[in-house]
């Protein structure tokens, strides 16, 4: 059929440019022409300490900020769903995807303003007599923390925001409801209904977390080193590709596992209502 | 060899559905033919066969001696009435109904020419500049009408294309539509499921069921003398009884039935011993208090007031349930439980032969 | 109404982690002294004049600009037809197609990056340049499709079955009938892509050479090296930038454009 040949170049496109090359280097990290199979750089990666610690940090920093951005999310998004203005709610979601697309760089960088030496709380602290010298906030997982919340509270939002709007009418709005029931109505009604969209929110941050590069590399610097920050210093520094591409597979195999995972839990919570 | 010649045609989605088996059809020229069947029957995919978006796995479509079963639709020449419309929501009146001239490299005064009398035709004098979704729905299909038939088409093809509009709108639509298609004297197939429509527009009907056509005439040969079980309830007749032929005599058949023998009209050939369905309508019975020739006996379930008549509802001798229409004044002393006699007058009691082949 | 108080100090703590930072940056670089401070403790916009006049931003912007520019075309231009393929045509191997072109979300950037730097520069197939055309293609690609199905999902088929009735090819039915009425949907994907692609980090860091690099990769270079209010200056230039165009895109298009 004709109509489909013009499939064909992005098809094309996408598995020589681009699966190909990933293919290629998770085989070579695990099989060689020269050697045959070689397992010898994934152990490194799994015994190692700079590895290790780093690996641990990445999952645990997801982890916190997942949670966290959970725990802020899910009541900013109940906030913004029961507005009844539209385009207030509509001005509110624009801002929320905002930092998505600003330049990463930039939205770091923000950061250093107002953790630095000089920086807003430093300043703040000292003001309020609090502290007389200013503290060193930057390079440390609370930062890294902090930039990672920024950058991922918007794809928790918008998860949120939708699971939410997609509710059946006749679920009360929480916001609308009084007092002493709003928990029950919280645990026992919007968590299994929202089940789909609470998942799907945490499944973005977390693997955003495990992949993100810039926060890491500019609020943690090697102090912190994460799992991302560790694959570029492989490429750019000591130039071990072995290293790196094993340190590649591994956060791929981690972003596929958390898939999985939610994948499962949200058919678990689908089939069980 | 009639100008649109449907031969054998038979229609499958994804290669093992099949829709359309065996179809045989031919329209004359400058004829009006409706399609009338239940939903699902495959009117929709024998018109979408037609215009050449599904292609057949056998049969042939003939339009004035071509063979056009694998021609591509846009070089079919065919107008097509869709019921949703399909106004390019981007272009205004006059580019919607211009496109198909545009298609064709008219040139510019010709199509200018040809498009304003298309709209006065239709009556959208006045709207060229509007956009589809600033008219009304009745507005829309004119549209819809207009462009069909400004790049004057071999073949006119419409697919329930009042359906949406509301009652009112449907019957003075009805009547343009007719009047619009004698005028230009277009070959138009007509696609309906509401069978007043297919009566009051068409030249011939073809009633279909199950991916056949059952019956092939006139409006008043479908609506009066339906030769099939199937036509003849989905024309609105009634089964009231079931019996055999016990003798005929001239067009009229002796129907025995559990009961009595009646005396039927046949609509086709029946030959003595054959099992027949008696039909009639709600409105060509009356209610009787003595038995008599072609009455039946029979117990009135219900009474319901229509306004201008009175509807009962009847338990027939057969168990089957069946309607009455009569006038009021008939019936005043009649309630609900009494046993009263039906009377169908002979021209009015149809014998069919009972199975379906 | 306790409840109500309490989401929406959720929902200042959520704003105030998400754009309190941009509007610490944006006093920053005022700063007349050389070093980040907040709050300022006077007011200039000398720094803004450095760094739209320094070389290697300069550069680097122009060669993020077009390379953003180049990359959302090639993806507007593979991606649509297979939208438009798969919207409409059931076929053998469509959830296979359906699957390559989603790969790109699939797999983290920078994986693909190293990938891309291992395979084609390092092995000498490609130029530096022609490798971050093709990755950040790659990964603009999947925003095009999903955009393009979603418009044509709304868009009835039947009005191409009219304009082939009429006498229209196919092809001519599509650009004439189908890419007026889905022009929208196409443009937010073209500003979505755009925007991604000049953003891009993961892949760009791996795919840099002699006097070839994108602006966000040569911003973390500098920054490295120099701790001053000029990158301030820059990052509120892109954030102001960004913030327009979003507010553009959600005037004219709706919110749901950029989801
Ligand atoms: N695209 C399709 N794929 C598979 N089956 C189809 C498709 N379109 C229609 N059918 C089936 O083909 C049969 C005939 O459909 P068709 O649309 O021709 O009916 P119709 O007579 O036009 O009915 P209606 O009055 O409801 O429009 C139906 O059983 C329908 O379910
Ligand atoms: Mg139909």
């Amino acid at each position: 059929m004709k109509k489909y040949l013009v499939l064909l170049p992005t098809v094309l496109f996408l598995l020589v440019f681009f699966l190909v090359p990933i293919l290629s280097i998770i085989v070579e990290s695990i099989y060689q022409p020269q050697k045959g199979w070689v397992a010898g750089k994934y152990l490194q990666f799994f015994t190692q300490r700079i590895s290790r610690v780093a690996y641990t940090r990445s999952l645990l920093m997801s982890l916190l900020v997942t949670v966290v951005s959970l725990a802020i999310g899910y009541p900013s998004a109940l906030a913004i769903v029961s507005l009844k203005s539209d385009s207030l709610k509509s001005f509110l979601m624009t801002l929320v995807v905002f930092p998505l697309m600003t330049n990463s760089v930039a939205r770091t960088f923000s950061w250093l303003a107002v953790l630095g030496r000089e920086g807003l709380i430093n300043n703040l602290l000292i003001s309020l007599k609090l502290t007389d010298s200013p503290r060193r906030l930057l390079y440390t997982p609370g930062a890294v923390f902090f930039g990672l919340l920024q950058l991922f509270l918007p794809l928790m939002i918008i998860s949120l925001v939708s699971a939410l709007e997609n509710l059946p009418k006749e679920v009360p709005l929480a916001a609308k409801s009084l007092g002493a029931n709003a928990f029950k109505l919280f645990t026992r009604v919007y968590i299994p209904l929202t089940v789909e969209g609470i998942v799907a929110g945490s499944t973005l941050v977390f693997t955003g977390c495990i992949t993100a590069y810039v926060t890491p590399a500019v609020l943690g610097g090697s102090r912190v080193t994460m799992l991302s920050t560790l694959l570029y210093q492989k490429t750019s520094v000591t130039l071990d590709w072995g290293m790196a591409t094993v340190i590649a597979v591994v956060m791929f195999a981690t972003t596929l596992v958390v898939n999985y995972l939610s994948r499962k839990i949200s058919s678990l919570g689908v089939s069980r209502q | 060899m009639a100008f649109l010649e449907i031969i054998d045609l038979s229609v499958a989605y994804q290669s093992n559905f099949v829709v359309l088996r065996n179809l045989n059809l031919s329209v004359e020229k400058g004829s009006f033919l409706s399609l009338l069947g239940p939903s699902g029957c495959g009117k929709t995919t024998t018109l979408r066969t037609l215009a050449g978006f599904l292609s057949p796995i056998n049969g042939k479509i003939i339009i004035d001696g071509k063979d056009y079963t694998r021609i591509p639709p846009h070089k079919r020449n065919m107008g097509i009435v869709f019921q949703s419309y399909a106004l390019f929501p981007h272009l205004n009146v006059f580019e919607n109904i211009a496109f198909g001239l545009k298609m064709r490299k008219i040139n510019k005064s010709e199509i200018n020419q040809k498009v304003k009398k298309a709209i006065d035709l239709v009556g959208l004098t006045g709207l060229e500049n509007r956009l589809p979704s600033q008219l009304s729905g009745g507005q829309q299909q004119r549209v819809g009408i207009a462009r069909a038939i400004v790049i004057e088409p071999d073949v006119l093809l419409m697919d329930e294309p009042l359906s949406n509009l509301d009652a009112n709108l449907r019957v003075e639509m009805r009547n343009e539509i007719r009047r619009i298609q004698q005028r230009l004297g277009i070959t138009t197939i007509y696609v309906t499921h509401d069978q007043s429509e297919a009566v009051a527009l068409s030249d011939q009907i073809a009633v279909m069921n199950s991916g056949k056509i059952v019956q092939l005439g006139s409006p008043n040969q479908v609506f009066s003398n339906p030769q099939k079980r199937f036509v003849a309830n989905f024309m609105g007749f009634q089964e009231i009884a079931s019996g055999v032929v016990e003798e005929l005599q001239n067009e009229f058949a002796v129907v025995r039935t559990t009961e009595k023998s009646l005396r039927a009209r046949m609509t086709t050939q029946l030959n003595t011993g054959e099992k027949v369905v008696l039909c009639a309508r709600a409105r060509r019975m009356n209610i009787d208090r003595r038995d008599g020739e072609n009455k039946l006996p029979t117990q009135i379930i219900s009474k319901i007031f229509q306004g201008e008549n009175i509807s009962l509802i009847l338990k027939m001798p057969n168990g089957n349930s069946a309607s009455v229409e009569v006038e009021p004044s008939q019936v005043e002393d009649l309630s609900e439980g009494d046993r009263v006699f039906v009377h169908i007058p002979q021209d009015h009691l149809l014998a069919i032969r009972e199975e379906e082949e | 109404m306790k409840i109500n108080r309490w989401l929406i100090f959720a929902l200042f703590i959520a704003f105030a982690i998400l754009l309190g930072p941009f509007i610490v940056i944006l006093f920053a670089s005022f700063e007349p002294s050389s070093t980040l401070r907040f709050p300022p403790t006077g007011f200039t916009l000398s720094w803004f004049k450095k760094v739209i006049s320094m070389p290697m931003f300069q550069k680097s912007f122009i060669f993020s600009l077009q390379l953003a520019l180049y990359s959302s075309f090639l993806a507007l231009l593979l991606g649509v037809p297979v939208a438009y393929i798969t919207a409409r045509y059931s076929f053998r191997g469509k959830r296979f197609v359906e699957l390559v072109t989603t790969l790109p979300v699939i797999i983290p950037g920078m994986v693909a990056g190293l990938a891309l730097l291992k395979f084609f520069v390092l092995l000498n197939v490609f130029s530096v340049k022609t490798t971050l055309l093709i990755g950040h293609t790659a990964i603009v690609l999947p925003y095009v499709v999903r955009s393009t199905l979603a418009s044509l999902t709304n868009l009835p088929v039947s009005i191409e079955e009219a304009a082939q009735s009429l006498g229209a090819h196919p092809f001519k039915s599509f650009v004439l009938v189908v890419l007026p009425n889905i022009r929208v949907g196409i443009i937010s994907a073209f500003i979505m892509t755009f925007i991604t692609s000049f953003n891009n980090v993961p892949i760009s860091l791996f795919l840099t050479g002699p006097g070839i690099s994108t602006l966000p990769i040569v911003m973390m270079t500098y920054m490295e090296y120099y701790y001053n209010p000029s990158i301030a200056a820059l990052s509120t230039l892109l954030i102001g930038a960004t913030l327009g165009v979003v507010l553009l895109v959600q005037k004219i298009f709706g919110i749901s454009k950029l989801l």
